[in-house]
């Protein structure tokens, strides 16, 4: 018996070391398939700066290309799981990845098929400068859905200040002070009143702006005031959260 | 005498025994009922000196009946302004989520 016990609690602790370790393993791997992986193409990149052959130039060009896709893969899953997102705002943005990932599927063939180290590295500085996956592409898409889902949350909010004032109107009715829950209600629709304001611009915003103006200067501004204003919007919904909250406890005391 | 009590006792605890029994398996409406049918004999006993024991037994009797469904009711009314704040919630959780992924430090670089 006492045999037994023993060989179970080996069995165990030799599960959870398993666990563990596996747990370790996958931590320590998942950044570098997702596509935020930057050290994907480390070992590339290294090859390329002291081979100097154009083969190991093109296999860091490839690896950068497939980073790229399993990034726009990622997006493109975000948008089709977004519950948020309006049809013409997920289809505007359905079809800058679409056009993205053609782009560099044909520079990818076009990398494929060049003779000389100088053409190959041409090619590779396209594969950032053409198309700004990281740094337009992406946030186009993180601005567009949070956007999207401050004003989803606006309707959901319309829903609670009808159920809030109408729990006002019958206890008011029946005597009672509600004074202090109807400046919560007041104070939650004024809240999300300001953050529909600030999120409501965003997609139109930041929806158009192109390569060439990420490149030449002009819509990283516009990026960084949409994320400024989408924070603002953020920090709205939670005081008009915090106010709706608020005006359910007030009404309570009162029953 | 003795056997009076003793036989008092055997009611007093049968009593329970079947009240007990009778609110763990019956519903809400059937628990009352079978509760009258069976403390009814026990106010005859109480005319003999064992009687505060029973009359322990059957305010403990009839206060579990009336206990119990409110217990039950009390969940069974949600508010639904519950479940309008918890989605509240996940759309904020979803707008930080937005926010940390937008960050192109976060997503890798060019």
């Amino acid at each position: 018996m006492k045999t037994r016990i023993t060989s179970l609690l080996a069995g165990l602790a030799l599960g959870s070391s398993l666990i563990f370790v596996s747990a370790g393993i996958a931590g320590a791997v998942a950044p570098a398939t997702g596509p935020a992986g930057k050290g994907v193409c480390a070992t590339d990149a290294a090859a390329a700066r002291n081979d100097k052959t154009i083969g190991a130039l093109k296999a860091f060009a490839n690896c950068e290309i497939n980073r790229r896709f399993a990034t726009l893969d990622a997006l493109s899953g975000k948008i089709t799981a977004s519950k948020t997102l309006t049809t013409s705002d997920a289809a505007a943005l359905k079809s800058e990845i679409d056009s993205t990932r053609s782009g560099l599927t044909s520079l990818k063939a076009t990398i494929d098929a060049e003779t000389t180290i100088p053409a190959v590295k041409a090619d590779v500085v396209k594969i950032a400068a053409d198309y700004r996956v990281y740094l337009l592409v992406g946030p186009k898409v993180h601005l567009v859905i949070g956007a999207d889902t401050v004003l989803a949350a606006q309707a959901k909010f319309a829903k609670i200040n009808t159920n809030l004032a109408a729990r006002i109107a019958t206890l008011k009715a029946a005597g009672k002070d509600t004074t202090a829950a109807q400046a919560d209600l007041d104070a939650m629709n004024a809240a999300v009143t300001a953050a529909a304001g600030l999120a409501g611009p965003i997609p139109g915003q930041v929806l158009p702006l192109t390569v060439a103006q990420y490149n030449g200067g002009t819509a990283g501004p516009i990026l960084t005031s949409a994320k400024a204003a989408l924070v603002s919007a953020r920090n709205d919904l939670k005081t008009a959260l915090a106010q709706a909250k608020a005006c359910r406890t007030a009404l309570k005391a009162l029953k | 005498m003795n056997r009076q009590v003793s036989t008092a006792t055997r009611l007093a605890a049968t009593a329970l025994l079947v009240g007990l029994a009778a609110v763990a398996c019956s519903g809400r409406g059937n628990g009352a009922a079978n509760q009258a049918g069976t403390t009814a004999p026990i106010p005859a006993v109480t005319t003999t000196p064992m009687a505060s024991p029973t009359m322990t037994v059957a305010p403990t009797d009839s206060a579990v009946p009336s206990d119990s469904p409110a217990g039950i009711d009390a969940p069974a009314t949600p508010d639904p302004l519950d479940s309008d704040l918890s989605g509240i919630q996940n759309l904020l959780n979803g707008v930080n989520s937005q926010l940390s992924g937008n960050d192109p430090g976060s997503a890798g670089g060019e």
